[in-house]
């Protein structure tokens, strides 16, 4: 285990020295301590090369100190545990933590695909575009393969990701995003006001910019003055804190998500992230700002690092990122740094500043000097400055150093502001693109806003913590704000350094000024394509640091100003959020919404093999010792045609209706008439859309003088009460008709085949099911099994058959009463294959036919449409478009091969070539019939009915197969209908 | 994901409803009467306004209410809210 | 003549056997309710007639709020302009609802009357973290001044729709489509690892 050689004697406010940590990077074993991230930690060991680029695979280091970090890109665990794309700066060091670099093999430090970094000039913009082209067939074969070993950054994990991820809703009036000195005072001048806040920050504690580089509030340490007022909105419990939560996305109407990632390796229970989704009446973005890079030669190198973000090591965990520091940039941020940088122990070797004039004594300025190229290449070993305003042939000076620290400013944290679509705004004498008019509701403050003085960022944080509260109804006192003495504003002038070299604007995707320079010459107008050619600010860190040079180096290479050029446009999320976690609760077995009839338990202990109807799920056969899944479902049919069967139907979907105009409503809403039916009797009927179409069909049976009950398709309950609703509310609103759906109140079972009525005659010894006493389609109230039922005689099969009701507590009482009833019968279970089977034999339609394009002529339903009354879509069948000759109509097909089988997918073709051609229809559905010991369909065939008697081919060009058929009419079985008696 | 008040169960989750199309819509009151061409526009045109459009929104996890709605599409913002059936 | 039913009363969460897992503690417990008879009673809340026939047979009022719940043993909640839930204990035996029903019969007939009992199960979800993982699932907004105890919503939670029925601060009653009990129950259990859930019976 290696020490560690870069940690300071003292200090580090986040980081417990008592407590070292061990954890592991590319094989190696270092120390670290509680507190530090995987940054500092390797910051601490002296670790310097943390990962590869993603084009060039140069060496890369610690660039930043949080979200922003566009480098240190690593990979933890191993195999299955693995998670890429992690930056090392967000990942909390945990005792035997493992992590890897990625983007390079055999590991960072030495690197095979480092070779191409020598032939990076062969690489420039728009690479892909203009390398990879013709022969097309080249990238299946070569091209893809290439660029996926090339490309890329971690591994995909081998195997699902077995962490627990969690979501949560939360309702809040104000949501502040950002805990620095102004999230912190808007949250507590908002929560004092009575406001419910969340208050969210991605770093572990709050206190934003102060974890970095100590301030002053109220006449003493800020971070102190942050941690009391963090205390007592702990005390309050209207308010909800959030730390390693970064705010991620702004959505309509003010809904943000916020990814939380509480600390690892506290229990199983505790989620890898909480997505929480956050429904805010106000929200103040106070995330902060972005430090941007300088552009000169090399400012990749390992070594080269923000300042803040130096400091910030400093600081926050008493880690040095060298011992001897160049200090270079154009504001004053950077005496700060190198006073702080100094005071814990690195030699400062110069401090650039590009501006002329001023400086300070107590350090080595060089005033109007600014960074030419960095040197060394594994790691920083010094700097060339130059002057500022020199000549190209100044020779400059060369400076050795370990470490460079570049302040060139900050960027205002945009994104959420414009997410919610709020106007930007660009600052040309401060060089700084600010929020302009809000788009949701929700105004920005300190950094974010522009406002880079610790005392502006209080008042105006406090100030928009007020307004907030107030504007969601909260106006209690809450004293005064607080004051800082540390009013210096610090802004940078906009300069961007031009010169030679490798100069990287987006350093994680490798876009150098020169690729900008190209995209601009090569004709590239809109910053939207510069991005997507370039691949600037593409990478997981979404060109939080290198936006805005880009944009900058964009409007100097086309000479217009950069308020033209204009930004890209913000998109969620703000940090990557895993797909593990907006999945969570989704996810996995038992998580989908799977809908059970009351039966269920029983199929499932008969071993039934189950299909998806919706989220249903019903059997499809009830598989036997010894018998293949097509014998079986053979079995089935036979045994339910020539004996009885019963088959669970509880998923239709049913509805009652009630009122003094249900007789009316459902002759509006049914093709055929309604209203004549008797009490006691049903009626098969045909639902049209407006537009003529069949939408749905199923069984309307009258219970009473006001009252029906009818049946829909499964896959249709929702939809249908939708519509009905629709209707009733917004068409025909003076009628006084009450339909509530009752599917789930009802389970129901199908006795189907000759010896139903026996069957039934002993279970319902009260009830007379003579054909007089109870004729096809009527309903009866009886006792069945020991249980109350409704009794309906109606036939899916073709066969005489009953359908009872009961209510679904009862279902599977009455479900297995029935089959020991059943056994002397030899009574089989069907499942929904069998069923299937029974019912194209007897050409009933399904979904599969009336499949949103047909009319009820088109499916030989035609003479069920009632010519004398009104209807909804009886208007359309009129339409010319829905009479015309050649509509595909439906039709039975008998295939001539007795040996011969229907593959899914099939069109049905005047020929067998199977040659391009326009098909005269499609198989709709499709089955081997054990009654008929053949091969039959339906289909849905121009002109069909006309073609009755031809012969037609069924053809399948995927598979190649086709097989000549018989056009017969749909129904296959019993067309009399003499079995429905028994 | 839009917040809708709904003018019964308050505002509440946009995925608790579903779309409904233009409101503005009225079916005619003699369809054997109306041309084929006057049902063919109340079939299947529709305006596509950038700006204000009423519209129907169903409201299927609350009170199962059909309810008329003002958006605005370009920014969702959201004008007058009642029953369809008033 | 029809059994007894009671003995054959099938509760969709029967095939999860909770019984052999209840028990411990923590910070919120999930337990099957009692089952209940359950009824859709439709109507014009401005219609007198149909107001009285429900006093005349419930002894309670129609609640006029949205969401408001009425009564202990008979409860009442609106759930929209023209719908009521009417819940009574399962040993009621349908007292109530043969009450209701004949009120409403001598006053003309208005509005309807839809016993719906087995289309729902009820799922109990109690404890302090009860709010937070309700939460998981449901855009409802929790705070006891926006959802007080005793007001019921009809809303979407996890995989399904419910009508979430607030007993107390930290206590509900869940009504879920019989169909989607058992899977909503393992969805509950899922989400409720985060706050240590423990069944009850």
């Amino acid at each position: 285990m290696r020490r560690q050689p870069f940690r300071a004697a003292e200090g580090g406010h986040l980081v417990d020295r008592s407590e070292p940590l061990r954890f592991d990077f590319d094989g190696h074993r270092y120390e670290g301590y509680q507190g530090d991230s995987l940054a500092s930690g390797l910051l601490a060991a002296g670790v310097r090369i943390v990962a590869r680029s993603f084009k060039y695979h140069r060496p890369r280091g610690v660039w930043g100190f949080g979200s922003e970090e566009p480098n240190a890109m690593v990979t933890t665990g191993i195999r299955e545990d693995a998670r890429a794309n992690l930056k090392a700066t967000e990942i909390l060091l945990s005792d035997g933590l493992e992590a890897f670099g990625q983007n390079a093999w055999p590991s960072v430090a030495w690197d095979m695909g480092g070779a191409v970094g020598l032939a990076g000039r062969l690489m420039p913009a728009g690479f892909y575009y203009k390398t990879f082209m013709a022969p097309t067939r080249g990238w299946s074969a070569l091209y893809e393969p290439l660029i996926r070993r090339m490309a890329g950054f971690g591994p995909a994990p081998a195997a699902p990701d077995d962490a627990f991820y969690a979501k949560r809703r939360i309702h809040a009036d104000v949501l502040v995003a950002g805990g620095g000195p102004a999230g912190v005072a808007a949250a507590l001048a908002a929560a004092r006001a009575g406001a419910r806040v969340v208050l969210a920050d991605e770093n572990v504690r709050f206190g934003g910019a102060l974890l970095r580089m100590p301030g002053e509030i109220e006449e003493g340490d800020g971070l102190a003055w942050i941690d009391t007022a963090i205390a007592e909105l702990e005390t309050m419990s209207h308010v909800c804190l959030l730390r390693r939560a970064t705010v991620t996305g702004y959505y309509d109407h003010n809904l943000l998500t916020v990814a939380e990632r509480p600390d690892d390796d506290v229990e199983p229970s505790t989620p890898a992230v909480r997505l929480w989704f956050v429904r805010a009446r106000d929200v103040v973005l106070a995330a902060g700002a972005h430090e941007r890079p300088l552009l000169f030669d090399g400012n990749d190198r390992p070594g080269v690092m923000s300042a803040s973000a130096a400091a910030g090591y400093a600081h926050a965990y008493g880690v040095l990122a060298g011992r001897q520091v160049v200090v270079a940039g154009n504001n004053d941020s950077i005496y700060a740094v190198a006073r702080l940088l100094r005071g814990a122990g690195v030699a400062i070797a110069a401090v650039a500043d590009s501006r002329s004039g001023g400086g300070v004594p107590d350090l080595p300025c060089r005033m109007g000097w600014v960074v030419e190229r960095a040197v060394g290449s594994r790691r920083v070993r010094g700097v060339l400055l130059r002057r500022a305003d020199g000549k190209p042939e100044d020779k400059g000076e060369r400076i050795a150093c370990d470490f460079v620290a570049m302040a060139g400013g900050w960027s205002p944290t945009l994104h959420l502001h414009a997410q919610a679509r709020g106007s930007l705004d660009y600052d040309e004498e401060r060089g700084l693109i600010l929020p302009g008019r809000a788009g949701g509701v929700n105004r920005s403050a300190g950094a974010a806003a522009g406002r880079f003085d610790l005392d502006g960022c209080l008042a105006e944080g406090w100030a928009a913590g007020l307004a907030a509260a107030t504007s969601s109804g909260h106006e209690r006192p809450v004293g005064p704000p607080p004051r800082s003495p540390n009013r210096s504003a610090g802004d940078a002038p906009v300069s961007w350094q031009v010169g030679p070299g490798k100069r990287f604007v987006d350093l994680q995707y490798d876009v150098t000024a020169a690729d900008i320079e190209l995209a601009a010459r090569e004709g590239y107008q809109s910053v939207e394509h510069v991005k997507r050619y370039t691949a600037l600010g593409m990478g997981t860190d979404q060109g939080k640091t290198s936006s805005m040079a880009g944009l900058v180096l964009l409007s100097e290479a086309l000479g217009r100003p950069v308020a033209r050029t204009g930004t890209t446009t913000f998109r969620p999320p703000y940090t990557p959020v895993p797909i593990a976690a907006m999945a969570a609760g989704l996810v996995g077995e038992g998580r989908d919404a799977l809908r059970r009839t009351a039966a269920d338990d029983w199929h499932e202990a008969q071993g039934a093999v189950f299909t998806a109807a919706g989220l249903w799920r019903r059997p499809r056969y009830y598989p036997r010792d010894g018998m293949e899944e097509v014998e079986t479902i053979e079995a089935e049919v036979r045994e339910t045609r020539g004996g009885v069967g019963i088959v669970d139907v509880g998923t239709l979907g049913k509805v009652d209706i009630q009122g003094r105009d249900a007789r009316v409503f459902l002759d509006l809403i049914y093709a055929n008439r309604i209203s004549t039916l008797g009490i006691g009797r049903g009626r098969y009927g045909l639902m049209l859309r407006e537009d003529g179409r069949v939408f749905d069909d199923g069984v309307i049976m009258r219970l009473g003088e006001h009252h029906f009950y009818l049946t829909t398709t499964t896959a249709h309950q929702h939809a249908v009460m939708q519509h009905i609703e629709f209707l009733l509310q917004t068409v025909w609103p003076e009628l006084e008709v009450y339909a509530s759906d009752v599917t789930e109140h009802w389970f129901a079972a199908a006795l189907a085949g000759p010896g139903s009525r026996a069957l039934l005659g002993r279970a319902a010894p009260e009830l007379d099911l003579s054909d007089a006493a109870f004729p096809m389609m009527a309903v009866r109230a009886a006792t069945v099994a020991g249980l109350s039922a409704l009794v309906f005689r109606m036939s899916y099969s073709g066969e005489l058959s009953y359908e009872i009701a009961v209510p679904a507590d009862h279902g599977l009482a009455l479900w297995t009463r029935l089959l020991s009833e059943g056994r002397e019968d030899d009574l089989t279970p069907y499942g929904t294959e069998a069923m299937g089977v029974m019912r194209i034999e007897k050409g009933h339609v399904t979904h599969a036919e009336a499949d949103g394009r047909t009319t009820p002529d088109d499916l030989g339903l035609g003479r069920m449409v009632s010519a004398d009354k009104r209807g909804v879509g009886k208007r359309s069948l009129d339409l010319p478009a829905l009479r015309q000759k050649g509509r595909r109509q439906l039709v039975g097909l008998s295939v001539i091969d007795t040996q011969a089988r229907i593959p899914p997918g099939c069109q049905v073709a005047e020929s067998s070539d199977m040659k391009p051609a326009p098909p005269l229809g499609h198989i709709t559905s499709f089955c081997y019939s054990p009654t008929f010991g053949r091969a039959i369909a339906l289909a849905l065939v121009e002109n069909g009915r006309a073609r009755t008697g031809q012969t037609v081919h069924i053809t399948s060009p995927m598979t190649g197969l086709s097989m000549a058929a018989e056009v017969v009419p749909p129904v296959f079985y019993d067309a009399q209908g003499t079995r429905l008696h028994g | 994901m839009l917040l809708i008040p709904c003018p019964f169960c308050g505002a509440r989750d946009e995925t608790e409803f579903v779309y409904g199309g233009d409101a503005g819509v009225e079916r005619p009151r003699n369809p054997e009467t109306t041309t084929d061409e006057a049902w063919t526009d109340y079939l299947c045109f529709r305006d596509n306004p950038q700006g204000m459009h009423r519209e129907l929104w169903f409201h299927r996890d609350g009170c199962q209410r059909w309810i008329t709605i003002e958006r605005d599409t370009r920014t969702h913002e959201l004008g007058a809210v009642r029953l369809s059936r008033s | 003549m029809a059994d007894d039913l009671s003995d054959i009363r099938r509760s969709p969460l029967a095939g999860l056997d909770l019984g052999s897992r209840a028990g411990g503690a923590g910070g919120v417990l999930l337990s099957e309710g009692a089952a209940r008879e359950s009824f859709i009673l439709r109507g014009q809340a401005d219609d007198a007639a149909f107001a009285r026939a429900v006093e005349a047979a419930l002894g309670i009022g129609l609640p006029q709020e949205p969401a408001a719940a009425v009564g202990s043993d008979a409860l009442l909640i609106r759930l929209g302009p023209d719908e009521w839930r009417l819940i009574v204990p399962l040993a009621d035996g349908g007292q109530f609802a043969a009450r209701l029903a004949s009120e409403l019969a001598r006053a003309g007939g208005p509005g309807a009357l839809v016993n719906v009992s087995s289309a729902t199960t009820v799922i109990a979800v109690a404890g302090e973290r009860a709010t937070d993982l309700l939460a998981t699932g449901t855009g409802i907004d929790f705070d006891p001044t926006a959802f007080p105890p005793g007001q019921s919503v009809r809303t979407r939670v996890g995989n399904t729709q419910a009508l979430i029925h607030r007993q107390a601060v930290d206590a509900f009653e869940l009504h879920v489509p019989r169909s989607h009990a058992r899977s909503f129950w393992e969805w509950l259990e899922d989400r409720g690892r985060e706050f240590h859930a423990a069944i009850a019976l």
